[in-house]
């Protein structure tokens, strides 16, 4: 186990971000996070990290190997960041100092961890460049952000991340500012780099399409919790929560369930400090009854995936 | 990057043609009788008459226009009736003081500036921020001739430390002045005591542009500090491990400077507004008391070659501070390009 | 300059009014301050007969120069005029004049701004180089130079400073509606083919008043600033007016000893200032916070 998160509680004062959340991580595997935005996928993420903002409170375990993340001094967390876990963010272009040539900034995360002086780190720096297959990397690591092209920035920053060798790689929506083109050549990337580092990726996203090319396990979040979790096979073809099943055919996936709709999931998620009583899913569950109204439904194993729901297989029908 | 460069020329010659017209504009069409306003109050019938032969004023318009931009471009503005010097000379005799005052002031706000930005960024709600914050929000409602007084009135009246006007003690003799700058001057001359004595007046007129200056542009230079906190690359560096110390040095700052750089040549604009003042408060031998005394007796013309000479200035920092941002920020390479 | 790149002032005028602090308690209750403050000066000026011990403007030289203390609260001058009544007179000329200048600017100047911001284009570009034309005259110079040629007294300090305070204005205006054309109410209204006026009035104009009423409370402390200087300098109200920068003024060979003499005027000033740009900073954060 690369990463095991147990009971994870973010909030916010009164209010509940991630709500007694559990899983863990695989070495190797890629661990897909899905959720809307509001659901508390990306504070997971950040946790890990240890990169929560200043007026959040966590509580319960987020281990990394044998480190635990929460309550760590500061200090002990540098050294954790970027050398045993790297991160991918959603917009290269302002996740990337706009006054550095790319070249020296991922030689920032290798002279950093005292992994090698400076001129020794350029060399290195081309070379992780090339590993991401950026073509003329010599040019591109003299160049500015700006001056490059959104699909190679975002290689860029991956190979950032996996500079100083991460057993583990947060990629939190690295896709969603991409075209449709070059999210499929990061994505093939990722995969690559899992194949040839034994790299475990954590990859946080809203997008099932995503989700559906590349996981191996499925984490399926609504506000601050797990409403289902297991095998990407499993959960892909035979989704039990509807709200897994709401996300697949709205996101028209080949192995959506037959004869369904398309459509999109009426309302929106809750607001943090508007949860509902119950299922926090249930205003938008098209087969709510009272029960769900009035009690949470508890994380159950159902058929090799958990689920939590009161009538998992009436969903399934 | 030459294109770029030209077109801020071009600017800065509109801006100076603009205050030529501004500045003609006052002196010959707006006084009920130009020759008058130029000869200055107690003038002769005779003198009123020279005048008007002597500077075209009875010629059309245009013609006068045309004389008056040529006289400018040759650097005549003028004769003094107050000094019965050309006004050009004069400025020249009275502008290294100024310069003096002004590039002191500013160089040591740019140091202090910096020293306290740091520290407010290291400590975000520590007490030095907190200092500075009260000391922003009394500082912009201070008026800079009022803080020049009270400065006189603490260490002058009060404890005797410092003068209270001029730019070197009365009673002795001052360096020869080869640079016009008098701490360069004193230096040159080899005198330690030379050099103490001209920095000590120079102290409470310096001391008050840099306190004003840091009253009105601390403000601004901790709300870009505090807004390049909360960017996305911050997080990325904090992600890679990279320290507190080194994000604030190599990321923030770096990042910051070009906001930096807008604030700074604003205050500059107010500097030397803020100089006439410090100069009439402090007896300073500058081009801003010179006019001033000028402009007291009635005598014009010194006062419309400070607006242009101003300007001026303030055209060529504008156009230096210009330079800067291109080599500072790789985002405006592309657009300067 | 390119009209589509922030520009210098536009970097600054985003960082001159960007909110300081957030609101805690302590900032209430500055604010509150503020408010009573704003509410004195308030009464002050416009009804300074009724709260000022004494006359203004009668000497009364049996009482010269006598420092503060139970009949005189801040002192008397070398005239023996009570300070306090001189500075409570004085608040219609100082803060008085520096609220009509930069209400009158504002005022004119958002017609130009909203033209330049709805025609964009080459109309835009000329309007707001004529406007950055402005930016690069030092303030006092030019008042310098105005009443040289038009004398002294309260027209010159208008003249100035209005034309000193507009661009900033101008910009603001354009800005504001520049940002907000792009925003989903507007395209819809003109989509379904508003006109122009009522497009204004209802979509654009509530929140160019709300950026210009931040800035405005903002800037009447500056400006007050600048009508004292003038005032300092002899340019604006004269003597026996007891105008804040004038009462500094004369303060001027006697403050040596006759401490209180400077010291009052200028804190009014101060204190003005401050609560002005209290006040202005609260109406940022609460616009800020509405934004979102």
């Amino acid at each position: 186990m690369i990463l095991q998160v147990h009971d994870l509680r973010i909030g916010f004062g009164p209010l509940r971000a991630v709500d007694g959340l559990s899983f863990s991580v695989r070495e190797g595997e890629v661990f897909a996070i899905i959720g809307e935005s509001g659901s508390g996928k990306s504070l997971t993420g950040m946790s890990v990290l240890g990169l929560l903002p200043p007026q959040a409170h966590a509580s319960g375990s987020v281990r990394l190997g044998d480190d635990e993340i929460l309550g760590r001094s500061e200090k002990d967390l540098r050294q954790l960041r970027g050398r045993a876990v790297g991160v991918v963010y959603q917009d290269p272009l302002s996740a990337l100092n706009p006054v550095w040539p790319v070249g020296a900034q991922i030689a920032e995360a290798l002279r950093t961890h005292g992994l090698a002086d400076r001129r020794t780190a350029a060399r290195r720096a081309m070379a992780l460049l090339e590993q991401v297959h950026i073509p003329a990397p010599a040019r591109v690591a003299r160049a500015y952000p700006h001056e490059i092209s959104g699909g190679m920035r975002q290689r860029a920053m991956i190979a950032m991340a996996i500079a100083c060798g991460p057993r583990l790689l947060i990629a939190d929506e690295p896709t969603t500012a991409l075209d449709v083109t070059i999210k499929a050549q990061i994505l093939d990337l990722l995969l690559e780099l899992r194949r040839g580092f034994g790299l475990a990726i954590v990859l946080i996203t809203h997008d099932m399409g995503v989700v559906a090319e590349v996981a191996d396990r499925i984490l399926v979040m609504y506000a601050g919790r797990a409403v289902e979790i297991g095998p990407a096979t499993q959960i892909l073809d035979r989704p039990a929560h509807p709200y897994t099943r709401a996300l697949l055919t709205s996101a028209m996936i080949a192995e959506a369930p037959p004869k369904s709709e398309v459509r999109a999931i009426s309302g929106t998620a809750p607001r943090l400090d508007a949860r509902p009583d119950g299922c926090a899913f249930h205003p938008r569950c098209p087969h709510a009854a009272d029960v769900c109204r009035v009690q949470e439904p508890a994380l159950r194993p159902r058929d090799g995936a958990d689920v939590a729901c009161h009538f998992p297989d009436v969903a399934a029908a | 990057m030459a294109a770029f460069l030209a077109r801020r020329l071009a600017w800065g010659v509109l801006v100076l043609l603009m205050v030529a017209i501004l500045t003609f504009f006052l002196s010959r069409v707006v006084p009920a009788d130009p020759a008058a306003f130029l000869a200055g109050q107690n003038a002769s019938e005779a003198t009123v008459a020279r005048i008007r032969a002597e500077y075209g004023l009875d010629q059309p318009l245009a013609v006068q226009f045309g004389r008056y931009l040529g006289g400018l471009a040759v650097g005549d503005f003028g004769q003094s009736l107050r000094t019965h010097r050309p006004v050009a000379v004069d400025l020249a005799q009275f502008l290294p003081a100024t310069l003096e005052l002004l590039i002191v002031s500013f160089l040591v706000y740019v140091t202090v500036s910096f020293f306290l930005a740091v520290a407010a960024a290291r400590h975000p709600s520590g007490w030095v921020d907190a200092c500075i914050r009260l000391f922003t929000m009394l500082g912009t409602g201070i008026p800079v001739f009022w803080l020049g007084m009270a400065l006189q009135f603490v260490f002058f009246y009060r404890l005797h430390w410092l003068p209270l006007s001029g730019r070197y003690p009365i009673r002795e003799i001052a360096p020869p002045s080869i640079t016009g700058f008098l701490l360069i001057d004193a230096a040159l001359a080899g005198k330690p005591i030379a050099v103490w004595r001209a920095l000590q007046s120079l102290t409470l007129p310096a001391l008050t542009i840099v306190l004003n200056l840091l009253a009105v542009g601390t403000r601004m230079s901790r709300a870009a500090l505090i807004a390049e906190y909360d960017r996305p690359y911050i997080r990325t560096a904090r992600g890679k491990g990279v320290s507190a110390r080194a994000i604030l040095y190599r990321h923030v700052l770096r990042n910051v400077l070009s906001a930096v750089l807008a604030v700074t040549t604003m205050q500059f604009g107010y500097m030397l507004s803020w100089v006439i003042l410090v100069e009439v408060i402090f007896g300073w031998p500058g081009i801003g008391l010179y006019a001033y005394q000028s402009f007291q007796v009635f005598d014009y013309a010194p006062v419309i070659a400070l607006a242009m000479v101003s300007t001026a200035g303030f055209v060529v920092i504008n156009l230096l501070m210009d330079l800067l941002y291109p080599l500072i920020d790789p985002r405006v390479r592309r657009i300067a390009a | 300059m390119s009209s589509t790149a922030p520009t210098p002032q536009d970097v600054v005028a985003v960082l001159a009014t960007s909110p300081s602090a957030s609101a805690s308690a302590s900032d209430r209750a500055l604010l509150a301050g503020a408010c009573l403050v704003f509410a004195v000066f308030a009464a002050f000026a416009l009804l300074p007969d009724l709260l000022a011990p004494y006359d203004p403007i009668i000497l009364d030289v049996s009482h010269r120069m006598q420092a503060p203390d139970w009949e005189h609260w801040f002192g008397t001058d070398e005239g023996g005029r009570d300070v306090l009544s001189r500075v409570i007179h004085g608040t219609r000329y100082s803060l008085g004049l520096a609220v009509a200048i930069v209400l009158g600017s504002a005022l004119f100047v958002v017609l130009y701004g909203a033209i330049a911001g709805l025609a964009r284009g080459w109309v835009d570009d000329v309007l707001m180089r004529i406007v950055d034309l402005f930016f690069g005259i030092p303030a006092l110079v030019l008042a310098l130079a105005v009443a040289a040629a038009i004398g002294r007294g309260l027209e010159t300090v208008v003249i100035s400073l209005a034309a000193i305070w507009w661009p900033g204005y101008a910009r603001l205006v354009r800005g504001e509606i520049l940002s907000l054309r792009e925003r989903p109410h507007v395209e819809a209204a003109r989509a379904i083919g508003v006109p122009l006026p009522a497009l204004l009035r209802r979509h654009l104009l509530p929140f160019v008043v709300q950026a210009v009423n931040v800035r405005v409370t903002t800037d009447i402390g500056y400006a007050l600033v600048a009508v004292t200087a003038l005032s300092f300098l002899g340019l604006g109200a004269q003597s026996p007016t007891p105008e804040w920068g004038l009462l500094i003024r004369d303060s001027r060979p006697y403050f040596g000893s006759a401490w209180w003499y400077l010291v009052f005027p200028g804190t009014m000033v101060m204190l003005a200032a401050g609560a002005f740009s209290v006040i202005g900073d609260a109406l940022a954060s609460h616009a800020a916070g509405r934004e979102r």
